[in-house]
C-alpha cells in the first residue's frame, strides 16, 4: 500500500480531474441535516463533513427497483443489460465500505449474482474519514477502520488528506493528476496518528456484542420481542436504509399494448407480514414479534454462521431513521439483561 | 447460476387428482438439456411468464435423460396459470438448486422413505433413483399416506412398488370416503411399526406437510432412530433460489442453498423451524 497526502485546497482539482473521466458520484447536503449520494454537478456542493448520507451507496450497484428479464412471444426470453459507466463514488465512510464488503459476499453466496455484479465491477470508492456523532456504532462493531473494498482512502488532517492508494485503479486515479499528490511527511505521520487516537477516544456509543449470538439463541423467547413489537410499525425504513440489508422480491409484470412481460426485482423488507408466506395460506413468520426479532437473528447470527461476522456495520441510520424511535443499541441491551 | 431462465417445452401434462398434475418438460437448447444434472431433493425455479416464478421440487429421477417432471399443486398464481397451460406451451426454467439427498453417503444402507401428501414429489425422485440401482441399498422401505385413495399421487406406480418383493412398500389412507380400497386406513405413522426397518445404518426421507412432520418425527425418534438420520425437506417462500432474497431464511440457513435437505439434527438447531 502507497501513502501519499493531497492539500486539502486541491481536492477540487483532483475531482474535477475524476469527473472528467468517469462518472463521479459525492455526498450532498440534500436537507437541514440531511445527505445523500448524488452526481458531482460543483465542487461547492460537496459535504466534505457529514455523517451518514440518507439511503448507503448500495443504491448504485443493487437499485432499489430494476428490470432483470423481458419477454414476449415474438422476442423470446431476454436478459436486460444497462450499459454502466463506470463509477466513482467519492465520501465513503469506513463503515458503509464495510457494507459493500458483506453485500460483495452475500451476492457471491449460493451463485454469483450477475446483475449486482455487472454494476458493482464498474464502481470505484474513494473513502473519506469521520468523525463519530451519538449514532455511530462502528467501534463496537468493529468497522471504524477499513483495509479492503476501497481504491483509494482519504484521512482528514489539518492541511492535508493523507491518502491510502490500495488499488492499481486508486494508483490510476492519483495519476490522473500526480501533481498534486506527495510523499507524506513526518509531521504528517505524527498527526495522522494523534488523529486516529482522538477519533477513537470521541465515541460514546457502545453495543457489546460478546456472546451475542448465543445470548439472541437463549432469548429466542423472550418477552423483549413481544414488547418492541408493539412500538414497531413494519414500515421497513430501517431495511432501506441499512447498508447491508439485501431481501429483495421478485414479480412480473406485463405491458399489454406491447405483448411484453417484464421480470422485476425491488428492495424487499423482512418485516412484511407476506413476506415468508408461501402459497397455500402457510405464513412461517405470522406474528408481529416474531418478524421483529428475525431481522435481529438475520444481522447478528446468521450471516455470521456463514461469513463469520455480523452483518450489522453500526452505521447508526436504523436508529436515526425509525419513526417509533427503536434503538438496536437499546434491544440488545435489554437482551443482554 | 443466474436469475435467468432457460427456455422450456412442457410436453406433456398428465392428470393425478384434481388438485395435482405431472408436467413433463423438455428443455429447448439441446446442449443444455444434455448437461442438465440434478440430484433427487433439488428443485428447479419454474417461470411463467408475466406470471411469475415458483420453486418447484424435480420428481424424476437423475437417470431419466432429457426431461424433467414436477408434480405440481393447483396452490398459487404461478402454478394455477401452469395447470391451465396448453402442452407444447413456453415455460422457462432455473436451477437445479439446493443441496438435494447426500446420496452418495445413502448408498450402501437401508433407505427408509416416508410420505404424506404432495411430500411425495421430491421423494419419487429418491425413490426412483434407489430402484434405478436397486443393488446399491441393502433393505428399502416406503410408507405413504394421502388423504383418501383418489389423493394417493402416483397412484398406479405406487401399488406396482406395494408388489415388488425386493422392497417393503405400504400406503395408507386417513379415510376411504366411499372410495374402492384394500389396503390400510390410518396415519403414516401406523405403517412405521409395520414395515420393520433395521434402526441402524437406515436413512430416513421425510417429507410432508408441516403437521406430518410433527407426528412421523415423534414416532420415528421413539423407534430409536438418530437424529442425524432422519432427512427433511422444507418448504418456504423463495425469490430468487441463490441465497440472496432473503425470503426462505430458516434461522442462520437459506433453505434453497443449505437445503431444502435437512437431517432432523440440523433442523432442530435452527430457530423457529417448527
Amino acid at each position: 500500500m502507497i501513502f501519499l497526502t493531497i492539500e486539502k485546497a486541491r481536492l477540487r482539482e483532483f475531482l474535477d480531474a475524476v469527473s472528467n473521466e468517469f462518472r463521479l458520484i459525492v455526498p450532498e447536503k440534500k436537507g437541514k441535516s440531511t445527505y445523500i449520494f448524488k452526481e458531482y454537478t460543483d465542487f461547492s456542493r460537496v459535504a466534505l463533513e457529514f455523517l451518514r448520507t440518507i439511503i448507503p451507496p448500495k443504491r448504485f450497484f443493487f437499485p432499489p427497483c430494476e428490470t432483470l428479464l423481458s419477454y414476449s412471444e415474438r422476442e423470446g426470453l431476454t436478459a436486460v443489460t444497462e450499459d454502466i459507466p463506470f463509477t466513482v463514488i467519492f465520501g465513503v465512510h469506513p463503515c458503509d465500505l464495510h457494507g459493500v464488503n458483506i453485500l460483495d459476499r452475500a451476492f457471491s453466496y449460493g451463485g454469483r449474482d450477475s446483475f449486482y455484479w455487472s454494476r458493482r465491477e464498474r464502481i470505484g470508492f474513494i473513502g473519506l474519514s469521520c468523525l463519530p456523532d451519538r449514532y455511530c456504532l462502528c467501534k463496537s462493531m468493529h468497522t471504524d477502520f477499513i483495509e479492503d473494498v476501497y481504491d483509494l482512502f482519504l484521512y482528514t488532517l489539518d492541511n492535508v488528506y493523507m491518502v491510502s492508494v490500495r488499488t492499481a485503479f486508486g494508483d490510476d486515479l492519483t495519476r490522473l493528476k500526480s501533481a498534486l499528490f506527495k510523499s507524506p511527511t513526518k509531521k504528517e505521520i505524527l498527526e495522522y496518528k494523534r488523529r486516529i487516537k482522538e477519533r477513537d477516544s470521541m465515541f460514546t456509543r457502545i453495543m457489546d456484542i460478546t456472546n451475542l449470538a448465543d445470548l439472541l439463541t437463549l432469548e429466542y423467547k423472550s418477552e423483549v420481542w413481544e414488547e418492541y413489537s408493539r412500538s414497531c410499525l413494519y414500515c421497513g425504513s430501517c431495511v432501506m436504509v441499512c447498508p447491508t440489508c439485501q431481501c429483495f422480491d421478485v414479480y412480473d409484470t406485463t405491458d399489454l399494448t406491447e405483448g411484453i412481460s417484464y421480470r422485476i426485482r425491488r428492495w424487499d423488507a423482512c418485516m412484511r407480514k407476506d413476506y415468508a408466506l408461501v402459497a397455500g395460506g402457510h405464513n412461517f413468520r405470522e406474528d408481529r414479534p416474531s418478524r421483529f426479532r428475525f431481522r435481529y437473528l438475520h444481522k447478528e447470527i446468521g450471516f455470521a454462521e456463514m461469513h463469520g461476522r455480523p452483518t450489522c456495520t453500526g452505521c447508526g441510520r436504523c436508529s436515526e431513521t425509525c419513526p417509533a424511535g427503536i434503538d438496536m443499541v437499546e434491544v440488545v441491551r435489554r437482551i443482554r439483561e | 447460476m443466474s436469475l435467468v431462465p432457460e427456455m422450456a417445452t412442457l410436453v406433456e401434462k398428465r392428470y393425478l387428482d384434481p388438485q395435482h398434475s405431472l408436467f413433463r418438460l423438455v428443455l429447448d437448447d439441446e446442449s443444455k438439456r444434455e448437461h442438465f444434472h440434478f440430484r433427487p431433493g433439488q428443485f428447479v425455479m419454474l417461470s411463467i411468464f408475466g406470471i411469475g416464478e415458483a420453486p418447484i421440487s424435480i420428481t424424476s429421477a437423475p437417470d431419466e435423460k432429457g426431461f424433467l417432471e414436477l408434480c405440481v399443486r393447483k396452490v398459487g398464481r404461478v402454478t394455477t396459470v401452469l395447470h391451465n397451460l396448453e402442452e407444447n406451451s413456453k415455460v422457462g426454467i432455473r436451477g437445479p438448486y439446493g443441496n438435494g439427498y447426500p446420496v452418495e453417503h445413502m448408498i450402501g444402507g437401508n433407505l427408509l422413505v416416508v410420505a404424506g401428501g404432495l411430500g411425495i414429489a421430491p421423494l419419487r425422485s429418491l425413490i426412483r433413483y434407489a430402484l434405478w440401482r436397486r443393488d446399491a441399498f441393502k433393505e428399502i422401505g416406503i410408507v405413504y399416506g394421502a388423504r383418501t385413495p383418489e389423493n394417493i399421487l402416483f397412484r398406479g406406480e405406487m401399488e406396482n412398488l406395494v408388489l415388488r418383493d425386493d422392497i417393503k412398500c405400504l400406503l395408507t389412507v386417513d379415510s376411504t370416503e366411499g372410495q374402492p380400497w384394500d389396503a390400510h386406513v390410518g396415519r403414516v405413522t401406523d405403517l412405521l411399526d409395520r414395515v420393520r426397518m433395521p434402526l441402524r445404518d437406515t436413512s430416513v426421507a421425510v417429507c410432508g406437510p408441516p403437521v406430518f412432520y410433527r407426528f412421523v418425527l415423534e414416532k420415528l425418534l421413539s423407534l430409536g432412530y438418530s437424529k442425524g438420520s432422519i432427512y427433511m425437506s422444507l418448504e418456504r417462500r423463495m425469490e430468487c433460489g441463490m441465497g440472496k432474497c432473503g425470503h426462505c431464511v430458516v434461522g442462520h440457513k437459506y433453505t434453497c442453498v443449505d437445503g431444502p435437505i435437512f437431517t432432523y439434527w440440523d433442523a432442530i438447531n435452527l430457530p423457529e423451524i417448527f
